[in-house]
């Protein structure tokens, strides 16, 4: 089948990028802060493959160890939301009632405060590295997980086998894991590829614009931001290639996304 | 043991409101075998999860005569099997799920049962997309048996099976009676069948029990008309 392959092709690419940002050490050619005053923006070719940038580091290994900061941040914070909008969603869901009602009028409210005034606010009260990043992105960005888990959850608690696991007394917890998470375990995953792929960009979005993870700790979005003054020199390949590296993920995940949305649900 | 008396329901609100029951009385003794037909729509359903206390009536009174867990001894199997069982879950795993307090070898247990409905070990590691029509509603059934209930409510169970299939059922139902002393109320719109199980029968039409009849010489004798056209 055609597009079977085009989705072993995207998930073999993102699996690709995964694999050589998280052994960033076995692949890098130099050290990760190594500088070398000689040798400040040179063009792709010997010895730096992909060149350096204006402090003379090499750019290919910036990217690998970049893209481990990114990745991580955005796993971190996607696992994050995941567990927060599974509680959340999950008590809203089974309960019901007024309890779901008023759930869903707080996560209405939480929804039209664009994430950025929480990130703003975040960052202006924790200083945040890399893990206070983690945490805020993942933090803000568990409403769909916790809309789909509570939609999940309504439909399902009607099916018989539930009305039977309540007659044979299983306990709740077991109804809640068992029979509605285990049954909403598609659906989950889908919106947590796509997830992963917003807290990527969201990552790469904020560092950009400098009120993401500090200047001294390399991610794809602190390359993107320091590259803004080389391209006026000409230095293009400081920008291009994490820009291209960004694209192809954040691509990657949301086309293996959109095909496990097609074919599975 | 079961008794149900002048027992009403009625779904919706203000104008909507409509009822569904009406003025129902039933009883069914120990180890009866008591039919329930009428058409679709009759309330035959909403009859029997007002018995299993799934929802709640209007009016009336439903009692049960056991005490300790309803639930041990009264189950239900549903129409619609596939429903009926998690799709995620092994034949295994659900079976295994009334028996949570149950002390000793489980697992022996069951394999023991599974013979009961003509199944076998092999299909313990199945998933119920795995299984035929038939084999999911035999799972759906021995399920509900594995406490065995005193009374159990079959609710349309071979309906959408093919013929060879439902005398198997009906066999196994007839035969749980005799060992077990199990009381079985079996609604259906199957009057051969309940004609050929059954010992009495209660016949429904538009929420009201119109007519019940105790079987004699093989055959049951009707006066209200529809019952009569019912059975024709
Ligand atoms: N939850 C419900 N809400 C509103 N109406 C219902 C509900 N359940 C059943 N009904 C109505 O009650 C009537 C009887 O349904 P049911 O008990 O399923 O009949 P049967 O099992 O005999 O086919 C139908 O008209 C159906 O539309
Ligand atoms: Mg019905």
């Amino acid at each position: 089948m055609k597009s079977n392959k085009i989705f072993i092709f995207w998930c073999a690419l993102f699996g690709l990028i995964v694999l050589i940002t998280v052994f960033a050490n076995l692949f890098s050619t130099y050290p990760v802060n190594e500088m070398n005053m000689d040798k400040v923006y040179m063009a792709p070719g010997d010895g730096h493959i992909l060149g350096t940038d204006h402090l003379g580091r090499d750019v290919f290994t910036r990217l690998l160890h970049g893209g481990k900061v990114t990745l991580t941040v955005a796993f971190g914070s996607v696992l994050l939301s995941l567990v927060i909008g599974v509680m959340y969603g999950s008590v809203s869901g089974y309960v019901g009632g007024w309890v779901d009602s008023a759930m869903m009028r707080l996560l209405e409210a939480l929804i039209s405060i664009p994430s950025l005034i929480f990130v703003l606010a975040f960052q202006a009260v924790m200083q945040g590295g890399m893990w206070g990043m983690t945490f805020i992105i993942g933090v803000t960005g568990w409403f769909t997980t916790a809309r789909i888990v509570r939609s999940e959850f309504i439909r399902l608690k009607e099916a018989d086998y539930v009305k039977m696991a309540r007659m044979f007394g299983t306990p709740i917890w077991r109804i809640i894991t068992g029979h509605l998470l285990r049954n909403s375990v598609t659906p989950l995953f889908v919106v947590t590829i796509f997830n992963l792929a917003g807290a990527v960009f969201i990552e790469v979005s904020l560092s950009f614009l400098g009120i993401g993870i500090p200047p001294s700790i390399p991610s794809w979005g602190n390359m993107l931001y320091n590259a803004q003054n080389d391209l006026l020199i000409g230095a293009w390949w400081i920008g291009l290639f994490p820009g291209l590296l960004i694209f192809f993920t954040v691509l990657s995940i949301n086309f293996i996304g959109e095909m496990l949305k097609d074919s599975r649900l | 043991m079961l008794k149900i008396e002048h027992v009403a329901k009625r779904y919706g609100r203000g104008r909507q409101r409509k009822g569904v029951l009406e003025d129902i009385n039933l009883s069914i003794g120990k180890g009866d075998l008591v039919g329930l037909v009428g058409e679709s729509g009759s309330g035959k359903s909403t009859l029997a999860r007002l018995i299993m206390r799934l929802e709640t009536m209007d009016e009336g009174e439903i009692s049960f005569s056991r005490s300790g867990n309803f639930y041990d001894s009264c189950q239900i199997v549903f129409q619609n099997a596939t429903a009926a069982l998690n799709p995620t879950w092994t034949v295994r795993a659900s079976l295994l799920e009334p028996l949570r307090l149950m002390k000793g070898d489980r697992e022996g247990y069951i394999k023991e049962m599974l013979s009961l409905v003509s199944l076998s070990d092999v299909h313990l590691d199945r998933l119920p997309s795995e299984l035929s029509g038939g084999e999911r509603q035999r799972v759906n059934l021995l399920r509900s048996i594995l406490v065995k209930p005193e009374l159990l409510i079959c609710d349309e169970i071979v309906s959408s099976l093919d013929r060879l299939i439902q005398k198997e059922i009906v066999e196994l139902l007839k035969r749980l009676n005799e060992e077990m002393g199990m009381a079985i109320l079996f609604i259906s719109h199957d009057l051969k069948v309940v004609n050929y199980l059954c010992d009495r029968v209660y016949v429904m039409k538009d929420g009201r029990i119109v007519e019940d009849s105790v079987k004699q010489d093989g055959t049951f004798v009707f006066s209200h008309p529809y019952a009569q056209r019912l059975f024709e």
